[in-house]
């Protein structure tokens, strides 16, 4: 089995290499068998790394323990399901992974690529398959999963106890597959610029494979974040580490890229802009892998530790410079097909969005390196941790969220102060009234007022879009208001799909804002009997069960908590120590409303009874996690393909004239 | 594995270490004790901010709020003792600065050497969107002298708004509810009139 899994890593690499050369020269030969037969290359690989994938999965589930990744991620009292994660839980298995969702995105890329990119269809298929080939040789020749053991351990070392809690079951594979989906709308830009078509044809493409891996990378940072809240046991969600961050920041340019697409796709824009935007992606998403990959402590300082790590810098330093080498040789063909109208409009708002999201992926970035330059120049390490990213990010945040509710609201082209007016009106008084309100009750942070009050902006503003429009449809029609609804949403899906998300990133701040300015901690030993009083919670610790688990021992605290003398919850928060590991995990205990959660979670378990608890009140946090639903909701409905479109797009140059009859259909967006 | 790493080890660590003076002396884990050192009261709101922080010198990337270390532990203990002793919050955090070097802190403060830190982000942040505004002007300005800059709203709302109500099956003209013109049209200004 070992050996079936590794032989079909080897063909699915000389696939994978023949289809990135072979379209590319079929291409510039004029040779359209050489390219059909490389494309055919792709599905291919599909077939070939899906035994591969099946192999380690079998390998896994027999506990062949002379395959040495099994033998390091599993052992046998390791239940079945959890293959799943253990098949990712190291390096090998992890970049299997990778190259495997990268075949099948790649093949499905490259047959339901649109018309408008058939031509430059061979650079993009050869752009794909190169990336693949990395993934593949690096597999290959350095971290193959399938490597034996000179012997055969009786049992494994066991899966990771941090990764068998249901969030890990989503979220390392989503933040996979989203990294690696950056490629594919890099691949369409970088191949229509190999190919010398320099207008539009690729951005239809470019943008649904990039809101693709956009909503990928965005689950994997709400999943990921979940699960930091529940099983971390410290009663954050997000703390800005090395590792975090490399994943927000391709996230970053992806949110700015698939806010610039549309400029381009409406308006014929910021051609060089989306270029530059999604090779920055692409850069962000590689060294976001790099630092996932490349080794296995997440300290800055350990890059060269693996000599995984350098080669993924060097295919990190490639896939950053070729792309812009090629963008500044098509330089001269990147016009924009217009100019802009007027500083009050949507394109002017998008713009700026868009440095602002690149200004927090700076400032991240910035602080990731930073404490490297200060050790290399001034020889003492600075380190720059949260305080720093919450004090220079936080600001650009609320302003993002500022041109979040103002933005749409906006018209192309150019805006009158009248209509701005008339639009945000209502979005504005909502805001006030938000701020009013909150300072009436004696809420006095500025920071979180104004969170608040833009936040209640936004969601006014897309609230009036609504109502406008649904009465207006439901007028129209003489159809009852659900109905009305449905069909507005319907009508033009990439913006109100895009509302949808833009509510679920209010949700997102409301969360932030809640828990950042609002919550409180309390650190106690208590003994069986004692009890503590948190904002109103009195929480009584009854005593602590311990249980032994074949692998761990499981330590399950029992505590009462009462409101107004009144028992309201009995709580279960656990630890479980992992001899083998050395190592403990806890599971938080949390009682969760849309106003506030009650967070309780064992630090530590001591011989004559008692526990250490961390209790904290979080205000606002349920809104957090429930904005996944909404967004992946939101991003499906951006993402549905628009019925009866007409998929001709206008390339440069431009036709001249007024709408064409044929042309005014549904498909407006 | 993404974000899984980071945890990993640190938590590894303090297990190790927890594991190691539990075996020893398992009323060493008092230090989280509620109870505020004798000497005085203090603020505890206040002492969170402060192992907010500071880094804990043992575990990558984690606050001495975060990490779960008999180090980090210690380090609270003295954040509380220096507290209830009548120490300003700048005092605590130099204390720690000189036992364990200016890394320990989570964010260098705003001035001396580091202030590099933080000039060259804010700076560069502030000086691209000042960038952005100017490129966003020389844009409009060429474009200005061009008939496409006509004042669009009102006169060339009819078709566009005639092809919509095609689209969606309307018998009378809505304007808010689609933005765009179809698909083709790119010549045509794609104005968007919402209410009006």
């Amino acid at each position: 089995m070992a050996e079936l899994g590794s032989m079909c890593v080897w063909i699915a690499l000389a696939l994978a290499s023949f289809g990135a050369v072979g379209s590319v020269v079929g291409k510039l030969r004029g040779s359209e068998e050489l390219v059909a037969s490389s494309q055919r290359a792709v599905p291919l690989t599909v077939l070939a790394l899906t035994v591969a994938t099946l192999s380690l999965v079998t390998l896994f589930i027999n506990r062949d323990f002379e395959v040495a990744y099994v033998a390091a991620h599993s052992d046998l009292a390791m239940e079945d399901h959890f293959t799943w994660v253990a098949f990712y839980a190291g390096n090998e298995g992890s970049l299997l992974y990778i190259a495997f969702v990268l075949s099948i995105m790649s093949a499905i890329a490259v047959w339901r690529a649109p018309a408008a990119v058939r031509d430059t269809l061979p650079y993009t298929t050869g752009v794909l398959m190169l990336v693949l080939t990395f993934f593949l040789a690096v597999i290959g020749f350095m971290a193959n999963p399938f490597d034996k053991l000179p012997f055969v351990p009786l049992d494994g070392e066991g899966i990771n106890p941090l990764l068998t809690h249901f969030g890990m079951f989503f979220h390392p594979p989503a933040l996979m597959a989203g990294l690696i989906a950056a490629s594919l709308p890099f691949a369409f830009a970088l191949g229509s610029l190999l190919g010398g078509k320099t207008g539009d044809e690729w951005i239809d493409a470019g943008r649904v494979w990039g809101l693709f891996s956009w909503a990928l990378l965005a689950c994997g940072l709400l999943l990921g974040s979940w699960w930091a809240y529940t099983i971390l046991g410290w009663g954050g969600y997000w703390f800005w580490d090395p590792v975090e961050n490399a994943a927000l920041m391709p996230w970053l340019g992806l949110t700015a890229f698939i806010h610039s697409v549309m400029v381009q796709k409406r308006r014929g824009m910021f051609r060089m802009w989306n270029i530059v935007l999604i090779n920055v992606a692409f850069g962000l998403a590689l060294y976001g892998m790099f630092m996932n990959r490349g080794g296995s402590v997440p300290s800055v300082h350990s890059f060269g530790a693996s000599t995984l790590g350098w080669v993924f810098l060097l295919f990190l330093a490639v896939g950053v410079i070729v792309p812009f080498a090629v963008f500044f040789w098509r330089y001269h063909l990147l016009k924009s097909a217009r100019n802009l109208d007027s500083m009050l409009s949507r394109e002017a708002a998008f713009l700026i969005n868009n440095l602002l999201l690149l200004g927090v992926a700076f400032v991240t970035l910035w602080g990731t390196v930073y404490p490297l330059l200060s050790q290399l120049f001034t020889g003492q390490e600075i380190t720059l941790a949260r305080p720093f990213y919450d004090r220079v990010n936080g600001p650009i945040f609320l302003a993002l969220i500022f041109l979040m509710g103002v933005g749409p609201l906006l018209p192309w082209r150019r805006a009158t102060w009248a209509t701005v007016r008339r639009s945000l009106v209502v979005p504005a008084s909502a805001g006030a009234g938000v701020i009013i309100v909150l300072l009436a009750v004696g809420v006095w942070k500025p920071y979180a007022l104004v969170g608040f009050g833009l936040g209640g902006m936004v969601a006014a503003g897309i609230l009036q879009e609504w109502v406008r429009g649904t009465g207006s449809v439901a007028r129209a029609r003489s159809e009852i208001y659900p109905l009305a609804f449905g069909r507005l949403i319907w009508a033009n899906r990439p913006r109100y799909g895009g509302y949808v998300v833009h509510l679920a990133v209010v949700m997102v701040a409301l969360g932030v804002v809640g828990t950042g300015f609002f919550n409180e901690q309390k650190d106690v030993v208590l003994a069986p009997g004692e009890s503590v009083t948190v904002r109103g919670y009195e929480v009584r610790y009854l005593g602590t069960s311990e249980q032994f688990k074949g692998n761990r021992t499981e330590y399950l605290s029992l505590v009462e908590v009462y409101q107004n003398g009144q028992l309201k919850h009995v709580l279960e928060p656990g630890r479980s120590f992992y001899p083998s590991f050395n190592m403990a995990s806890t599971r938080a205990a949390i009682r969760s409303t849309p106003i506030e959660d009650l967070y309780v979670v064992p630090s530590e378990n001591m011989e004559n009874g008692s526990v250490g608890l961390r209790i904290l009140v979080n205000p606002l946090i349920w809104w957090m996690w429930v904005a996944g639903p909404v967004l992946v909701l939101g991003t499906l409905i951006a993402l549905w393909p628009q019925a009866g479109r007409v998929p001709a797009r206008a390339v440069s140059p431009l036709p001249a004239g007024g709408i064409p009859a044929s042309a005014a259909g549904p498909g407006a967006d | 594995m993404l974000g899984f790493p980071s945890i990993g080890i640190p938590l590894l660590l303090s297990v190790a270490l927890l594991a190691s003076t539990l075996a020893v002396n398992p009323s060493v884990a008092l230090a989280q004790d509620p109870v505020p050192p004798p000497g005085g009261s203090f603020d505890e709101k206040e002492a969170q901010g402060i192992d907010r922080m500071l880094m804990c010198p043992v575990c990558p990337a984690e606050s001495i709020d975060q990490a779960q270390v008999e180090l980090a532990r210690q380090m609270r203990q003295q954040v509380r003792l220096m507290l209830s002793q009548g120490k300003s919050r700048e005092e605590v955090l130099d204390y720690f600065v000189q036992r364990y070097g200016q890394h320990v802190l989570a964010a260098p403060p705003f001035g001396g050497i580091s202030l590099l830190a933080w000039v060259i982000p804010i700076g560069s942040v502030l000086l691209g969107i000042a960038a952005g505004f100017a490129i966003l002007r020389s844009m409009t300005r060429s474009t200005a002298a061009s008939l496409d800059a006509a004042p669009i709203e009102e006169q060339e709302l009819g078709p566009y708004l005639e092809a919509i109500d095609r689209g969606l099956g309307l018998e009378t003209s809505e304007q808010d509810i689609v933005e765009a013109p179809p698909r083709g049209t790119r010549d045509r200004p794609a104005t968007e009139e919402r209410n009006g």
